[in-house]
């Protein structure tokens, strides 16, 4: 299939009525880099690379446009500083500097694979999405966005942005990835957060991807870990928890028993550099 | 050994000859060249890994509009006779696409078009069109109903009785027993080496995988076909092997040789993919039948999975060794994956092991090696050309041997590897077997080996590595049981220079009034710098500058004969050529001169754009080219042919530095260091640059590089997001040090330095894994999974 | 749906250009056949690099962007880094330091280069092998093409003093 139809929107509202108006296979395209790479093109295409490129801290809110490409994020200053790298460390390691100049947020959560990046670290920043379609506006936890491999909710509907509270201060987070290279799509990747009082932890949130249908928060883990002291035995035992919780494949990119091993050993890894400890 | 000379021009750090249209993007690649009305053209691949065509039907492809021709084995149809001035019918008959010198030793088991696939990509059928997406199109128009038939994935399967046989058709030719799918094979041994075990202390055998891995150079295969004003046919194509293009051009489409130019322009890479006729006869082919020219590119995917790969191999090596480190007998025996159709398969196992067992002392050798068809992708050429998986084998084999009396891996090599002065009898004995142009005379006489370096490359290399404090302190590092260890390991490296008695290159010079030259030749410059080098090698004879040759290469309607670019012949052996042919304008322009000014040749000589006579006398090269051009109405020119009788062998050794990351599995390469005797370094920058290069190909199939199928031969490499080559990040310290012997052979001094530094990173890395974790992995890539389960470290 | 062309207007290397595209055309072809063949393609994908272009400014793989993607936009290819005969500083360290080969990689390496100097006039190895890591070689290692960067960023950086 070859495009035969390319719309360019100015406004999120013509965007969606552009959509809804066509007949025939359309997609929304921002970054392309996943949209050219499918072996079959859609009929049309809206255009959304230049619409929703918007970041900004919002009061007490982060919120990142869905175009705002993956440089945009590495180098949001702002940002990195409240959420102690976790998404700068995130962009880092996706890909290539070129990919990154294109790539956006919204479509890699939009694009809904297991490995997506950026989905275990906004599921520990708990953050929430604003989606639009025919019908308007609506707005959902990200982890109400993902339903399976490849599927979302959006379906034909325009992610139009994210939103996650500023994290508090003293925050410690870290965001890894396992690949057969650097910046290649995740093997395993992994992303924590924690707000320690003194050697306490009292928040703890963690997140996997390519190890299950969807990325997953790992409650258990996270339970687990809430009110004990950030020890290296309570750091293995929530990895073990992490390990349990997730369910592997194995394909091109590695075995279901290298990736479990690797979801105990990354978020082991990712709690001991939250708290500074060398590995 | 002879003592180097001062230079003038061999030897400086000169910018490449082709570097300014390189930096600048110019049209210089086959695809920067279309042609008006050009048509595109595809292959329909095979979706069967092993299957016959019960019908096919075009009727809808052709009818597409846009489509200019579509070809299946029916237009190939087995004819008695010629086929005479029809283009749209081509002749049946048997041909390798291997790029090498005719008689080729590969089997002929090509056909234009066949009715039987024997991999999945193999060739149905090929469509022309008016652009890609009608081309695409009409390839899912043709209806195609197979017989599926029964496939084999590894050499074993293949060898089993009843294994469905993949060369069945009666018209095949020089493949060794295709009712049994053997491709080729040789066994040869040197002394006793039973006998050999018997009389040794510790007798040491172990096997090792080498997987499949590809070239994955930048640019594509890529081809434009054209009839040009004199119903010409022209092939513009990303080649290494222009004149046996040519060639097979011709046997397989049924046009003479004379009715055929070949073009090669800027190449972006071949390291042996290009060694072979990929998609250049099918590309003629559409613009035979079309009477268009035509574009063929080859995707991504059909490049990594559909064109060429290495052989993958399974080895078998037993040594046997003394206490005091003397070998007493050392035998290889290799199983190769040659792939669905012959290709190099007879002669790349062949230097698995002549490249490998002979730089070792030991009167007894024993080196076997049967090359089976499988219903995978074909192998071919690939740089190292079957040295790196004999390498691996070999050099991780001599750290077990090492180990097994107590030495130290660098000590034992210095103890047992060759010296100058030494003779290769293992060699004459393969080339016996294998080669129909070896001089009997060879058979049991042995190679001589002339320039070695490979003492210095050893001890040279382990000073800059600093590998004896290293194996100490990394062993105590390792000892605390730390999560990150480290390691240090280190090989020993031969290849040629050209093949022996095989390998032609002709270099015709033709002198301008002004004193430059135009430098004719058939050498295929395929991102090597081969153009400068030999540039350099004429310029250093002639006194003048680089920039004053102007070199110009490979059309084969121009330049003469030349075999080609592989067995890291350039250097020596084309610019061997071109030294004789620049020798022989140098005896032109002092004759030229002597009359000018009344004095005996042997009273001149050429230095720095002059004629200098022993009396001071002095007459610029441009006096003198003015008085040859117009005074004496004679065009100096001289074309000089060159085939080596010997293929004097390059040393190295080289170092990996390594950390192991024990939770993770992870081996992180710190630094490597190559020490190299490749003779004469022409243009340091370029050959240290090859090294590099090389190192970074050969840490791929050490780490990351795999090419695998599913159970139905499917390939699950997609694209090059999962055939994974090393990036800038990820590349360790490199590190090059050239030993420069000067072999007496070679144009001043060179011999090769393009494929030896391939060789050695998958089994300096296993040998430094093995000092890391004290344990060995076998098999490669050494992944990350394997380095776990190694160490014992998975939980399931 | 009727298949029509569309007038991409963009600027390429600082001249205003105006080229008829399809919707489905990808910029790297679209480059090419306007005759800018210093843009490879080498995959069709985003991973090979080869048609690396500066857009507005920041390297991107030209072949996973629609043409129509580009329009109003400022793209940059290799044939605008030289300045008639005289070659940028960038290209001249690449052939000072042997860091051609076969020359597929080099356009798009430049260009990722051009722009990290521009961003980061001093930069580090690592910041280099960063840049570069959307830039495959097969032939040079990477080593020298480091080298040369390190080199161009120095004489820039004086030559801007």
């Amino acid at each position: 299939m070859a495009v035969k139809a390319f719309f360019n929107p100015t406004s999120v509202e013509e965007a969606v009525d552009m959509m809804a108006s066509q007949t025939g296979e359309g997609c929304y395209v921002a970054g392309g880099t996943d949209l050219l790479c499918e072996k079959e093109w859609p009929e049309f295409v809206v255009n959304v690379r230049d619409l929703l490129n918007h970041v900004a801290l919002d009061g007490d809110e982060f919120v990142i446009g869905a175009s705002a490409t993956v440089s945009q994020i590495e180098y949001w200053q702002e940002l990195t500083q409240a959420d102690d790298g976790l998404m700068h460390g995130c962009a880092k390691a996706f890909a290539s500097r070129q990919i990154r100049n294109m790539a956006t947020l919204g479509g890699n959560l939009a694009s809904a694979v297991p490995s997506a990046d950026f989905a275990p670290p906004l599921l520990v920043l708990e953050a929430g999405c604003v989606v639009q379609g025919k019908e308007g506006a609506r707005a959902l936890p990200l982890d109400a966005f993902f339903s399976g491999p490849h599927r979302s909710v959006l379906e034909k509907d325009l992610l139009v942005e994210v939103r996650f509270p500023k994290p508090a201060a003293g925050t410690k987070a870290c965001f890894l990835k396992i690949g057969r290279t650097p910046g290649d799509i995740a093997v395993v990747n992994v992303a924590v957060l924690l707000v320690l009082e003194g050697q306490t932890v009292k928040k703890a949130r963690i997140a996997l991807g390519a190890v299950a249908p969807t990325p997953i928060r790992v409650y258990q883990a996270e339970t687990f870990l809430e009110d004990k002291p950030a020890s290296e035995e309570n750091f293995q035992q929530a990895a073990e928890l992490a390990q349990q919780a997730a369910s592997p494949i194995s394909d091109q990119r590695g075995s279901h028993a290298y990736r479990s091993q690797m979801c105990m050993a990354l978020t082991r890894r990712a709690l001991r550099q939250c708290v500074g400890r060398d590995e | 050994m002879t003592t180097r000379p001062k230079f003038n021009v061999v030897g400086k750090d000169l910018w490449r000859v082709d570097g300014r249209q390189l930096v600048t993007g110019a049209p210089a690649f086959t695809d920067d060249y279309p042609q008006r009305n050009m048509l595109i053209g595809k292959i329909l691949g095979s979706p069967h890994a092993h299957a016959r065509i019960k019908s096919i039907d075009t009727a809808k492809a052709k009818a597409l509009s846009g489509v200019h021709a579509v070809l299946t084995y029916q237009d190939v149809p087995k004819t008695k006779g010629p086929i005479g001035r029809r283009s749209d019918l081509f002749n049946r008959v048997p041909y390798t696409r291997a790029g090498q010198d005719y008689p080729e030793p590969s089997p002929w088991d090509y056909f234009l078009l066949d009715d039987k696939l024997r991999f999945v990509g193999d060739r149905v059928a090929a469509v022309a069109a008016e652009s890609e997406q009608i081309a695409r199109q009409a390839l899912e128009l043709i209806e195609v109903d197979y017989e599926v038939l029964g496939a084999v994935f590894t050499p074993e399967a293949a060898l089993k009785e009843g294994a469905p046989v993949i060369h069945d058709e009666p018209d095949v030719l020089n493949v060794k027993d295709p009712q049994h799918n053997v491709c080729a094979g040789v066994d040869v041994q040197l002394g006793d080496v039973e006998a050999g075990c018997t009389s040794a202390d510790v007798v040491v055998e172990h096997s090792y995988h080498v997987q499949r891995v590809q070239h994955a150079q930048m640019e594509l295969h890529a081809v434009i076909s054209y009839l040009d004003e004199d119903d010409r046919l022209v092939v513009i194509c990303s080649t290494q092997v222009p004149f046996h293009v040519r060639r097979q051009l011709s046997t397989a489409l049924g046009v003479p040789v004379g009715k055929i130019r070949v073009i090669k322009p800027r190449i972006g890479g071949g390291f042996g993919g290009k060694q072979e006729m990929v998609i250049e006869d099918i590309c003629a082919a559409l613009t035979l039948a079309s009477r268009r020219p035509v574009r063929m590119e080859l995707d991504r995917f059909e490049d990594l999975t559909a064109a060429r790969s290495r052989h993958p191999m399974t080895l078998k090596v037993r040594t046997g060794v003394k206490k005091d480190g003397t070998l007493t007998a050392l035998e290889m025996v290799a199983l190769v994956d040659a792939g669905a159709y012959g290709s190099h398969s007879p002669t790349v196992p062949t230097n698995t092991g002549n490249k490998n067992l002979p730089r070792y002392r030991c009167p007894n050798m024993h080196y076997k090696f049967d090359a089976i068809y499988t219903n995978l992708p074909v192998a071919g050429a690939m740089r190292g050309y079957g040295t790196p998986q004999g390498a691996f084998a070999l050099e991780c084999h001599i750290d077990e041997v090492a180990e097994a009396i107590g030495m130290d891996p660098v000590e034992f090599r210095l103890k047992t590897t060759v010296r100058s002065g030494d003779k290769d009898e293992l060699s004459p004995r393969l080339y016996e077997v294998d080669s129909q142009s070896a001089d009997e005379d060879d058979q049991n006489v042995g190679w001589a080996i002339d320039s070695c370096g490979l003492e210095q490359c050893i001890l040279q290399g382990a000073e800059a590595i600093g590998w004896h404090e290293k194996r100490k302190a990394y062993a105590e590092h390792n000892a605390h049981n730390p999560i990150v260890r480290k390691g240090i390991g280190m090989v020993c490296l031969s290849q040629g220079s050209g093949v022996a008695g095989i390998d032609t290159a002709n270099a015709t010079i033709k002198l301008n009034e002004d004193g430059s030259v135009n430098l004719l030749i058939g050498a295929a410059d395929i991102g090597t710098g081969g153009d400068t080098v030999i540039g350099q090698i004429v310029a250093e004879t002639l006194g003048i500058d680089l920039d004053q040759v102007v070199v110009y290469t490979t059309d084969t309607d121009i330049v003469p004969f030349d075999s080609g670019a592989y067995a890291s012949s350039t250097t020596y052996v084309s610019g061997n050529a071109a030294l004789k042919a620049a020798n022989e304008v140098k005896a032109d322009i002092l004759r030229v001169a002597g009359v000018m000014i009344d004095k005996k040749v042997a009273d001149l000589t050429l230095e720095d754009h002059h004629v200098v006579a022993a009396s001071g006398e002095k007459l610029s090269l441009k006096e003198i080219a003015m008085q040859a051009a117009y005074v004496d109405k004679e065009q100096i020119e001289h074309t000089a042919s060159f085939v080596s009788p010997v293929s004097p062998p390059p040393f190295a050794a080289q170092f990996a530095d390594i950390e192991v990351d024990t939770e993770t599995g992870q081996i992180n390469v710190v630094a490597f260091v190559s020490a190299v005797d490749a003779g004469t370094i022409i243009n340091p920058e370029l050959a240290a640059g090859q090294v590099d290069g090389a190192v970074s190909m050969g840490l791929g199939q050490a780490l990351i590089e795999d090419l695998v199928f599913d159970e139905n031969g499917h390939p699950m490499n997609k694209g090059l997001i999962d055939y994974k080559v090393f990036k800038a990040k990820g590349m360790p310290k490199l590190q090059t040090i050239f030993v420069e012997t000067y072999e007496p052979t070679g144009p001043y001094g060179v011999k090769a330095v393009a494929e030896i530094p391939v060789n050695g990173p998958a089994p300096a890395v296993a040998n430094a894994l093995k000092h890391a974790i004290g344990v060995r992995l076998f098999e490669l890539p050494l992944t990350p999974e394997r380095v776990l389960r190694a160490l014992g470290k998975m939980s399931d | 749906m009727k298949v029509e062309k569309s007038t991409l207007k963009l600027t390429v290397n600082g001249q205003q250009k105006e080229f008829l595209v399809l919707a489905n055309d990808r910029l790297s072809d679209v480059l090419r056949k306007e005759g800018y063949f210093g843009v490879k393609t080498g995959c069709y994908t985003g991973d090979c690099g080869t048609c690396t272009v500066l857009f507005n400014g920041d390297p991107i793989v030209c072949c996973l962007m629609l043409a129509l993607q580009a329009q109003g936009g400022a793209v940059d290819t290799v044939e605008g880094m030289a300045v008639g005969a005289q070659l940028h500083p960038i290209q001249e360290a690449f052939l000072d330091e042997g860091a051609v080969q076969c020359g597929f990689c080099t356009p798009g390496m430049l260009l990722s280069a051009q722009a990290l100097i521009h961003k980061v006039p001093d930069p580090s190895k690592a910041q280099i092998q960063e840049a570069l890591s959307g830039n495959l070689c097969r032939c040079t290692g990477y080593e020298r093409p480091i080298r040369a960067i390190q080199k161009a960023a120095r004489r820039m950086k004086e030559e801007t003093a």
